[in-house]
């Protein structure tokens, strides 16, 4: 018994020590990755803009952590308006937290983005007149260090991708559009 | 930071007039005075925030007699390629005198940021001149450098400090924990006016990291009287 409890302890032990924290500077025009409205929007590629979404990094420690295991870091922000739709630009200041596997070490990252509509990424994945979307992974190999002495400074995202949402139309916009191509089946059967 | 700025004496060194300059006499504007900075324990960037008689050197700047022993200063040297820290460390000579050891001589002149290192929170009051004309002028390397503003002023670094700030610059605040930074990059706004994501607001004595896009000049032609 007592065995199994030190073998559980040195296990805790090394997990800890194997994991640390880096930082990152979450601004998204810094590096020219937007966040753009479903392809079925008109005009194409038309950012998306302002508080009615919200995007968030996810990442995990190390590199080419699978997508599914990255978790939120930092705070969801609204995307900016105006000549800056689509970006993610933090007024107060922009640095992010992120696991890595030693203090300033690797990680892998993704924005995820998402309709205000939903209380998170994950309720909108999916969900009818909800948009949800996220860029392709990202790995930092290195990330800004606060335990270095000195202190090193948060990296770039560089080569973040653009992230393109989806959507699943509203259950009464599909009838309608069942709707109008039967109509239109019914008018050509009556030529 | 708790920072008191007090210029002590304005100082107007009246030339004295020759017989042929007698009618045009010559002033010169010296503002002298001294500034508290507090180090905390830990990390900190600073600055020295006054040009010191006879010289900047470390011996000179810091009150070697409230200096914590084992302190130690990061200086960031951007002559070297690459840019790499040299560090001093306050210590003891052979005759027990504090100071700086073998570095005493190492001149930080106002405008260069510096990382220190404290074993124990100490306030180190500096004294000297307000640099002025083009000696408040400063040239800003390329990439990353600590930087100050040269003048002893605190304020935005756009409106009051007048940073040359070029699209894509970025600034990097230590934070009061000594750890983190709070970043600012200058990029177009919301309305497509360049302009700090987060204006950094320094304070007199506080040092930062600087991310240029460019070298260039940064000149505030400063006077006194301005």
């Amino acid at each position: 018994m007592l065995k199994k409890l030190f073998v559980t302890m040195a296990l805790v032990g090394v997990t800890a020590y194997s994991y640390g924290q880096g930082t990152v500077n979450f601004d998204t025009k810094a590096v020219n990755a937007k966040v753009f409205l479903p392809t079925t929007s008109s005009p194409a590629n038309t950012p998306a803009a302002g508080t009615g979404f919200w995007a968030q990094l996810y990442a995990a420690a190390g590199v080419n952590a699978p997508a599914e295991t990255l978790a939120k870091a930092g705070s969801p922000v609204n995307l900016r308006g105006g000549g800056n739709a689509g970006f993610v630009v933090i007024s107060g200041g922009s640095t992010v937290t992120v696991p890595t596997t030693t203090p300033g070490g690797s990680s892998t990252v993704q924005l995820r983005a998402w309709s205000a509509n939903a209380d998170s990424y994950e309720l909108a994945i999916g969900q009818a007149g909800k948009m949800w979307g996220a860029s392709d992974t990202l790995i930092l190999t290195s990330t800004g260090n606060s335990a270095a002495e000195p202190p090193t400074t948060p990296v770039d995202l560089t080569g973040l991708s653009n992230v393109q949402l989806l959507e699943v139309p509203e259950p009464s916009t599909i009838a309608l559009g069942v709707l109008g191509a039967a109509a239109l089946a019914f008018a050509r059967r009556r030529k | 930071m708790r920072t008191k700025t007090l210029l002590l004496t304005a100082v107007l060194g009246i030339a004295s007039a020759s017989a042929a300059f007698a009618q045009t006499s010559v002033y010169s504007v010296n503002a002298v005075g001294y500034v508290n900075v507090v180090f905390p324990a830990g990390f900190s960037i600073r600055a020295n925030p006054l040009n010191a008689t006879p010289n900047n050197s470390l011996i000179n700047i810091f009150d070697s007699s409230v200096v914590p022993l084992g302190t130690k200063l990061y200086r960031y040297d951007t002559s070297t390629t690459p840019a790499a820290f040299k560090i001093y460390t306050a210590e003891e000579d052979d005759n027990g005198v504090k100071g700086w050891g073998a570095n005493n001589g190492v001149e930080l002149k106002p405008g260069e940021g510096f990382f220190v290192k404290a074993t124990s929170t100490f306030t180190n009051t500096f004294v000297g001149e307000v640099p002025q004309g083009t000696a408040s002028n400063q040239q800003v390397p390329n990439g990353f450098s600590l930087r100050s503003s040269v003048v002893p002023q605190a304020g935005a670094l756009d409106t009051v400090l007048k940073y040359p700030a070029q699209l894509g610059d970025k600034v990097y605040r230590l934070n009061a924990d000594g750890k983190n930074y709070t970043t600012s990059t200058f990029e177009e706004d919301d309305n497509g006016t360049p302009a700090w994501s987060k204006v950094p607001t320094p304070a007199v004595g506080e040092g930062f990291w600087v991310l240029s896009k460019s070298a260039k000049p940064w000149n505030r032609d400063f006077s006194v009287n301005q």
